[in-house]
């Protein structure tokens, strides 16, 4: 009965978690990093891990995933950001771009495998704005045309033809004026 | 001038002003003016309805913000086409024949562009932020840029059916047409026109100049309206045929509703003798060569969207071909395009009958189109959602159909001041015929027995 229970709770936890829970017998690792401390927006960062067991051995074959914290639709999620196996030397590699300026505290997560049980470290990076920034031509109704008062440029010539023509309409009606004028003399004498 | 002239200048000055005269209309004209102003009235209340209560009594909601009201929008806005197609283009490649239609025309534009503009207002929910548009204009917005274009077609619009109405403002004034405020109207606006040659000088330069600036602000009218759509990124849209394919769209309705209103018109007011079974057989001709062209703009968008089958488009393709739309869509392919076609390209069928029944279908099925743009790319999710769903409610079946009220009301009411055909192009067309016939005439007897066919073409 005791054992049921033991598998049902762990199942509990597996199903809720998705994270294998460590086996009693599996040897226990953890991660180093070799971190860069500071990085730019937009440029790949390097991180350079290592996975040991609990004698000091490398662990070949490790998947170690970074993940960082997001907000995505108003909800506070880690996001799967990069990754990288381990060699034999225990030793891998993982690049990721930073994307926003501050304080990236990550986490950097070996999920335990082939009888090595889940370890994982935090990672912090001081993520500076680039020296640099992207100006990429904007497109579409961002362009510079499409901000400015050039689109009224047709309308105001056109409007401008339209009083033209009301003139020449005051024209006409003149000439009628003339035209009609020694009748208009007539009619009054 | 001949005796015949004579009759026949007066005889079309008789039948040009009778639709004008007081008591011309009769009960049953009467009757149908206050049938379609309880129907503007009942659209007035709905719309007040609406301002009171706020959108949320139409059907359209946050997922689907554009409905019937756009859906009238780009119909109205096809229909205004007809004016400057029939008259200022006609004018400008000298097409004898559109005399008797140029007015009819220049009238149907006045009439759709009010309907639009009311669309617009209706459409924007509370009217007072219209005052937005004009007081904070954003640039890159191409719902600013239509308020430009609409503007100026509409003002253009008016004064190009002004500028062509002179002369018979001037005949109604001297006819004194009408009671005391009808002939000061008639007196003020035809500029003392008395038709000499100065007056002639610089009324056709003016038309002239008008019908060279209207074409491109209306073509600008109707591609602008069509970057309301081509300038989003949203499958169905996301186009950039959306220019010229709205531009033949409007040409193909506008064709259409000339003749529809030629064919009402033509019938009360017997006009048979001006407009002529010629009149329907050219501009079907002229509607066939746009439908054909409106036809392969719409294949070629639908099968470059059906080859990529993007996620977004092939579900809207699925929608329309074979989905919930397909009713829709294959109405207008049908009914409304392809049916029309083949009655305008049959020998057979090109009679005054087939033609407006043609007619008739195309502007039904072209109203659908235009509902078959807006609605479903507005349903279709971005994201991993259901389709939006849009149900008119009775204030929007209201607002329309007191669109469509007051576009008739519109006519009517320009018909009932104006003559509905214009009378000094219609002599003028006598005159260019008679000196053609002139220039013609000795060659033709001195060469009659060498080419007889001279003397059909002056026939």
């Amino acid at each position: 009965m005791r054992r049921l229970l033991a598998i049902a709770t762990f199942g509990f936890v597996f199903a809720a978690t998705g994270i294998a829970p460590a086996h009693a017998a599996d040897v226990k690792t953890s991660i180093t990093v070799d971190q860069d401390t500071a990085t730019v927006t937009g440029e790949p960062v390097e991180l350079h891990v290592q996975v040991r067991d609990a004698a000091g051995h490398p662990v070949a074959g490790a998947l170690v995933r970074l993940f960082v914290p997001v907000v995505f639709m108003g909800e506070q999620k880690n996001e799967i950001v990069g990754e990288g196996t381990t060699n034999t030397a225990g030793r891998a590699v993982i690049r990721f771009a930073p994307a926003q300026t501050g304080q990236l505290e990550g986490t950097l997560a070996f999920w335990g495998s082939h009888g090595y049980a889940a370890s994982e470290t935090t990672v912090s990076l001081d993520v500076q704005q680039a020296a640099y920034t992207y100006a990429p031509e904007p497109v579409g109704l961002q362009a510079w045309w499409a901000r400015s008062y050039l689109i009224l440029v047709p309308f105001v010539l056109t409007w401008m033809v339209f009083l033209l023509l009301l003139w020449l309409a005051v024209r006409v009606r003149r000439a009628g004026a003339a035209a009609s004028a020694p009748t208009d003399i007539a009619a009054t004498s | 001038m001949s005796a015949t002239l004579n009759y026949r200048r007066a005889r079309l000055q008789e039948r040009a002003e009778a639709p004008v005269r007081p008591g011309a209309w009769g009960v049953r004209g009467k009757l149908l003016v206050g049938g379609l102003a309880v129907v503007v009235a009942w659209g007035i209340f709905a719309w007040t309805w609406q301002v009171r209560k706020g959108l949320g009594v139409t059907g359209l909601n946050d997922h689907l913000s554009w409905g019937f009201y756009l859906t009238n929008f780009i119909f109205f806005a096809g229909i205004s086409m007809a004016g400057t197609l029939i008259s200022a283009i006609l004018r400008l490649t000298h097409a004898e024949w559109r005399r008797p239609i140029t007015r009819l025309a220049e009238m149907i534009t006045v009439a759709a562009l009010i309907v639009v503009a009311s669309m617009v207002v209706a459409d924007m929910g509370r009217p007072d932020r219209l005052q937005f548009v004009l007081l904070h204009p954003h640039m890159r917005s191409p719902i600013l840029w239509d308020v430009l274009s609409i503007g100026t077609y509409l003002a253009g619009s008016i004064l190009y059916l002004y500028l062509a109405l002179v002369p018979d403002l001037a005949i109604l004034r001297d006819a004194g047409v009408g009671g005391k405020l009808r002939r000061r109207l008639y007196s003020a606006l035809s500029l003392r026109w008395h038709g000499v040659p100065d007056q002639r000088r610089l009324l056709v330069r003016a038309i002239g100049v008008m019908a060279v600036v209207i074409v491109p602000v209306a073509v600008s009218v109707h591609s602008v309206v069509s970057w309301i759509f081509g300038m989003t990124l949203r499958s169905g849209w996301n186009s950039t045929i959306f220019g010229p394919y709205f531009v033949v769209g409007a040409a193909f309705s506008g064709i259409a509703g000339i003749v529809v209103v030629m064919a009402i018109f033509r019938r009360v007011y017997h006009l048979e003798e001006y407009i002529t079974e010629k009149h329907f057989r050219y501009l079907g001709s002229l509607m066939l060569v746009a439908g054909v062209m409106y036809a392969y703009f719409t294949l070629s968008e639908y099968a470059t969207v059906g080859y990529k089958m993007e996620v977004g488009g092939g579900s809207l393709l699925s929608a329309l071909l074979v989905g919930r739309y397909a009713p829709y869509f294959w109405f207008f392919a049908i009914f409304g395009t392809l049916v029309p076609i083949v009655l305008l390209a049959l020998p057979r069928t090109r009679t005054v009958k087939w033609i407006v029944t043609a007619a008739v279908l195309v502007n039904l099925g072209m109203w659908v189109k235009r509902f078959v743009i807006v609605i479903p790319s507005m349903a279709l999710p971005m994201m991993q959602y259901e389709w939006g769903t849009y149900r008119p409610t009775w204030v929007e079946w209201s607002i329309t159909a007191a669109g469509f009220a007051a576009f008739a009301l519109v006519f009517v009411f320009l018909a009932r001041i104006f003559p509905v055909i214009s009378v000094w192009e219609i002599e003028e067309g006598w005159e260019v015929e008679t000196a053609a016939a002139r220039r013609l005439l000795p060659s033709a007897v001195a060469s009659r027995a060498a080419a007889p066919s001279v003397m059909e073409e002056v026939s």
